[in-house]
């Protein structure tokens, strides 16, 4: 049974003047249990959009359609107290700000307790409960846990921060770990100490790690499978660890701007053009306009996903032309 | 050619709680050079003294010890002339710019003040430095919010050019941006930089842009120095455990 399972998942925003954004389009989606998935796209792919939907967090004026399930369970059906310990127990999310992320008005130990009150079941005593806290904090690679409990967010750097984030995530053994970009605010240093973070809190729990990211060289080294989003469909979705494996043009683009740091180049690359304007929907492929490859079927015929690949005219795996 | 020599800047950390306040110093005697036409990466970690540096070089902060010399004179702010030498671009392009003002009136306040430009000439050298940064006209009449962010950053670019400034100081300007859009707006600066010969200050904690962008890079950590150099040199045989430190931090490679 796999941990993640999306059928057919459509997410709509309405706008005002009766609009409606289509952010996600028809999204097929099996993630198994352990397994590391990344999700990469440029920011407006519905990405985020993705990975909220997936513990119902989506914004008021969102309309979702098809399924969303979490170990089987079908979340779009869950009641509130249902939800309340899916979240968190089941499957739990790390953001992009941590200083966004946590409560500036309480301490690590109250932000610490309060999810775990909030979200374990049965619900805890009070004595073990600051133990288990403790190791939490020192499992997030914290050292000097005992000032850090009592510390408030502002006393925090940015990577202890993000590790007391991910100490709360992990304060309900959840299965499923949703990470969405929790490097992009860090020193690269201190993303690079995150990053092994993850991997060794993965390994350790076994944990089915999604990893959302805009990064597409993180998401490889990270992550064996890396699934590419554009304009809220699912692209490409396979087993990616470098340019070479990619074969949608889209995925190798993107990899293509990402400038390397073991040669120079006189100019840096671009996708030509922007992501499209999500209100509308093209006859075609939606990246048809930005395409190197793209010729006069694909502005006529939306390609469906085949074999992991959205494309008519895909490259060739390995191939470097 | 602007020469920074041993620049010095601290701040007082003052608590309201705290029985004795502490010094911080957030640059501690800095050396180093930006040639004229070139661009400089200067990269270090939050809290290294980056944009203490830069914020001294634009006139920002008041330095507490040592000098910048520009063109064998000491770099003063106090005429309209001297201030539009050196111009800043911030990381947070909603925050550069005013909500309540349209994107080419934000650039004619700046070429109105610095020019006494009117009418219609105005309305011309709006448009053309729109141009140059590779804006339309129909942008000129939109709000920051109705913009994505590389054509708000493209609009603070614009806003800096229109001092006609010798040097722009680029603070993590694309660290908010897309990779996709990060690589039109590095384009747009080392397009400024090779058509225009305006020298750039690039602050970054990317070493993957400073490769593709800067001729020079000064590595800087605890408000001092750790290394500076060519790019070629400091990336194929840096010197310093720090700087290694850095370069393997970066996804892709390891």
């Amino acid at each position: 049974m796999p941990a993640i399972s999306l059928k057919n998942l459509t997410v709509d925003y309405s706008l005002e003047g009766g609009e409606a954004l289509h952010a996600l389009r028809s999204i097929n989606l099996d993630i198994m249990k352990g397994e590391s998935a990344a999700i990469v796209g440029e920011s407006g792919c519905g990405k985020s959009t993705l990975a909220y939907s997936l513990l119902k967090l989506g914004a008021a004026n969102s309309k979702t359609s098809g399924v969303i399930r979490i170990n089987g369970f079908d979340i779009k059906s869950a009641t509130k107290e249902e939800l309340r310990i899916i979240r968190g127990g089941a499957a739990s999310m790390i953001f992009q700000d941590p200083a966004a992320s946590l409560n500036p008005l309480f301490s690590v130990r109250e932000q610490l307790a309060e999810a775990i009150l909030a979200h374990a079941a049965p619900r805890p005593e009070r004595e073990p409960m600051e133990g288990a806290a403790l190791s939490l904090l020192k499992a997030a690679g914290l050292e000097d846990t005992s000032r850090i409990m009592d510390s408030y967010p502002h006393q925090l750097s940015g990577g202890q921060q993000q590790r007391v984030m991910i100490a709360i995530a992990l304060s309900c053994s959840p299965g499923i770990l949703v990470a969405d970009e929790p490097t992009t605010a860090l020193d690269v240093t201190v993303q690079a100490q995150i990053v092994k973070l993850l991997v060794k809190i993965k390994k350790e729990r076994g944990l089915t790690l999604l990893l959302i990211t805009h990064d597409l060289n993180l998401a490889a080294e990270l992550c064996p499978r890396v699934v590419v989003m554009y304009a809220g469909e699912i692209m490409e979705d396979g087993a990616i660890s470098s340019i070479l494996d990619a074969i949608h043009p889209y995925t190798r683009a993107l990899f293509g701007v990402i400038p390397g740091i073991n040669s120079g180049l006189r100019e840096f690359k671009v996708i030509k053009g922007s992501v499209p304007d999500l209100r509308r929907t093209a006859p075609g492929c939606p990246f048809e306009p930005r395409c190197s490859r793209a010729r006069e079927k694909c502005l006529r015929i939306h390609p469906e996903i085949e074999n992991g690949v959205r494309c008519f005219f895909p490259y060739k795996r390995g191939d470097s032309v | 050619m602007l020469k920074i020599s041993g620049l010095k800047k601290s701040f007082i950390a003052e608590s309201p709680f705290a029985v004795s306040k502490k010094k911080v110093m957030a640059v501690a005697g800095v050396d180093f050079e930006i040639p004229d036409a070139a661009i400089v990466a200067l990269v270090g970690e939050s809290g290294s003294g980056k944009t203490t540096l830069a914020r001294c070089v634009c006139g920002l902060e008041i330095p507490d010890g040592g000098e910048i010399i520009y063109n064998n004179e000491p770099l003063s702010f106090d005429t309209k002339e001297k201030r539009g030498r050196v111009q800043y671009i911030f990381q947070d392009t909603f925050s550069s710019l005013n909500p309540r003002m349209k994107a080419g009136n934000a650039v004619a306040e700046v070429i109105r003040f610095h020019f006494n430009k009117k009418g219609k000439e105005l309305d011309s050298a709006v448009f053309s430095i729109f141009e140059s940064v590779g804006l339309d006209a129909l942008t000129a009449g939109k709000y920051p919010h109705e913009l994505s962010g590389g054509q708000r950053q493209r609009v603070v670019i614009a806003r800096a050019l229109a001092t006609g400034p010798a040097l722009l100081i680029a603070d993590e300007p694309v660290s908010s941006l897309d990779v996709s859009v990060q690589a039109q707006v590095l384009n747009l600066l080392k397009e400024l930089n090779s058509a225009r010969g305006i020298s750039i200050l690039f602050i970054t904690h990317d070493l993957r842009i400073v490769r593709s962008l800067a001729g020079y890079v000064v590595v800087m950590k605890d408000g001092a120095i750790v290394e500076k150099g060519d790019v070629e040199t400091v990336f194929t045989r840096p010197r310093e455990a720090y700087t290694r430190l850095l370069l393997d931090s970066l996804p892709g490679a390891l």
